[in-house]
């Protein structure tokens, strides 16, 4: 097992290593940057080295002082949380080149599966179902109608080159494609100089469920119950639940099948989430997040197992404590409620500054994850989530009052939250029957000001 | 531009520990700094110093030059803006300088050779030249 490990990260991540550090009997090392002397990782890591600047280009971010933080240390292993270098292969690699450990998969894997278009590769390699689609751009001559029709509408024309709706077409019908298909390929050659589109099938209603899944050096790989991570906003996840409203024990077996699949067939190591949508009874492949994600306390909660330590030791070269029978084991419905200081009233702007006082909740199923504390000053450079708030309980309906209680109990002054936004959604009665999709927030109207004349 | 959006900025910019926002596009925007922080940092009640402190910018090992080079740091030493006062080695064993940013004597030192360094560690005190 490692002595010392290095977090390169901050935050609430930070937080989380240092404590499961802390019961494993290893000692600690945290960085920071200036702009976060304040934070609570600093102080309860056993060591602590600035690394840089406010700006993460020139801290978080630089590889090379993150390297020397933890060869001046001794530190034997890094963990990189999420974001920053957590999915950067470069880093991995350079962690072995110095002789210490990067707590995550090798680069190879992240490398395969890293990519929208290379992880879509592999999953077809391993019969994992995808959005159906052509493979790669419409190409001159081919029977377009045809190739349509088999995909089956409504369809997406997307342009290859681009991003941010720019080329992008929803057709609904067969005589609708020649004139959008041709429309979207000019709108993609003039906003990024290459008129090449691909076509996809359009999911309407889709729900994201997500598998989490650990594997060890040996080979062996579990998944474990799924999440929901539905309730987004502008792609941002904002509620994660576990189990889905919306899935069938069968399903969950197919699903859990096809992400241990894919693992095995990319080589891949250590804890990793293989994310889907889902509609009408059918999923599809969508990326491998390749590290453990923000949401990752729901699974803990619904499992019974722990993670992080579960990925340090799978990274020390440890083998899986259990298998896909006690990996499935589902022991309770739990949700995840990222606290952002934002204002949701004024298109969540984030709102940096002093927290003037914290209350947070408690009790039975309650779990608060958080780096914050009263007097903490939130620094304007990094993301804006201050706290995750997880509950527990036997049952959905229970774990949605439970959460009502807790989000009730949660008390910040001195800046915005989105607090009051998590309250009305579980409250919301279409949240509580459990069937939407990814446009829940926009078809509920949530965000939608009360007082028009405001 | 309107001079109501550049107040909701700056009413914005307030509730933050935010000290300077720049913005600009297509050639035009505003810059804005606030008085605030640095009147905290000065009402403090210490009397401003004559002297000049140089930090460590990078994480590494402290060494009074590069490997061949003679030390040219020593307290009571007169130095010439942008001499190098020593080096930084990162792990990779990059060496980095740690150079005057002003003329003037050294009147402390506060690192050794082989000690390790992080972001921001105080290693010199410069007495400007008048």
């Amino acid at each position: 097992m490692f002595k010392k490990i290095l977090i390169a990260n901050r935050s609430e991540i930070a937080v989380r290593v240092i404590r499961a550090c802390r019961e494993m009997g290893i000692k600690s090392v945290a960085v920071y940057s200036d702009a976060d002397r304040e934070s609570r990782h600093i102080s309860m890591a056993d060591e602590a080295v600035c690394i840089g600047p406010g700006p993460s280009k020139l801290s978080y971010l630089d590889q090379e002082a993150v390297l020397t933080a933890a060869q001046m240390t001794g530190a034997d292993a890094i963990h990189p949380g999420y974001g920053f270098l957590s999915e950067n292969a470069d880093f991995a690699e350079a962690c072995a080149k110095r002789g210490i450990v990067f707590i995550g998969p090798p680069p190879e894997a992240s490398r395969k599966l890293g990519f929208k278009s290379a992880g879509k590769a592999v999953a077809i390699a391993a019969n994992v179902p995808v959005v159906p689609g052509t493979q790669g751009d419409v190409e001159a001559g081919v029977d377009i109608a045809r190739v349509a029709a088999d995909i089956g509408y409504p369809v997406l024309i997307k342009a290859s080159a681009g991003g941010g709706g720019k080329g992008m077409r929803v057709v609904r019908q067969a005589s609708e494609l020649k004139p959008q298909l041709e429309a979207a390929a000019a709108e993609a050659k003039a906003a990024f100089g290459d008129g090449s589109v691909f076509i996809e099938k359009l999911l309407e209603r889709p729900r994201h469920v997500e598998i989490q899944i650990a594997a060890d050096k040996h080979g062996e790989v579990v998944a474990f119950p799924e999440r929901d991570c539905t309730v987004q906003r502008r792609h941002q996840k904002l509620v994660e639940e576990s189990p889905s409203p919306a899935l069938t024990p069968d399903i969950r077996r197919d699903m859990q099948a096809a992400a241990v699949r894919l693992a095995k067939s990319a080589g891949y190591q250590n804890v990793g989430t293989v994310e889907f949508l889902y509609q009408d009874g059918k999923f599809y492949f969508i990326e491998v997040n390749a590290r453990l994600q923000v949401e990752h306390p729901v699974t803990e909660a619904v499992a019974g197992v722990d993670l992080m330590e579960l990925m340090i030791r799978i990274a020390a070269g440890e083998r899986l404590p259990f298998g896909q029978e006690r990996a499935s084991e589902i022991r309770c419905h739990a949700i995840e409620h990222r606290i952002n200081a934002e204002d949701p009233d004024n298109n969540f702007m984030p709102c940096p500054g002093r927290i003037e006082e914290l209350e947070l909740p408690g009790g039975a199923g309650v779990r608060v994850d958080t780096h914050a504390y009263p007097g903490y000053t939130i620094p304007s450079y990094y993301d804006s989530m201050i706290a995750k708030l997880i509950v527990s309980a036997a049952d959905r309906p229970t774990a949605l009052r439970r959460a009502l209680r807790a989000l009730g109990e949660l008390k910040v002054r001195g800046v915005k939250t989105t607090a009051g936004l998590h309250a009305k959604i579980v409250a919301h009665p279409v949240f509580m029957a459990g069937d939407f999709d990814t446009h829940f927030i926009e078809k509920t109207k949530l965000l939608d000001k009360e007082d028009a004349h405001g | 531009m309107d001079t109501e959006h550049i107040r909701a900025v700056l009413t914005w910019m307030k509730t933050t520990d935010l000290v300077e926002a720049v913005y600009k596009k297509s050639g035009v925007g505003f810059a804005l700094s606030t008085t605030d922080a640095p009147a905290a940092i000065a009402g403090a009640g210490m009397p401003a110093s004559r002297f000049v402190p140089v930090a460590s910018e990078n994480v590494g090992v402290f060494q009074w030059a590069e490997p061949g080079k003679a030390r040219r740091a020593e307290e009571g030493v007169e130095v010439a803006a942008g001499d190098a006062l020593a080096v930084i080695v990162s792990g990779s064993g990059a060496a980095k300088r740690v150079k005057a940013p002003c003329a003037g004597r050294i009147a402390k030192i506060f690192a050794d050779a082989g000690e390790a360094v992080e972001y921001g560690r105080p290693l010199f005190l410069l007495e400007p030249r008048p």
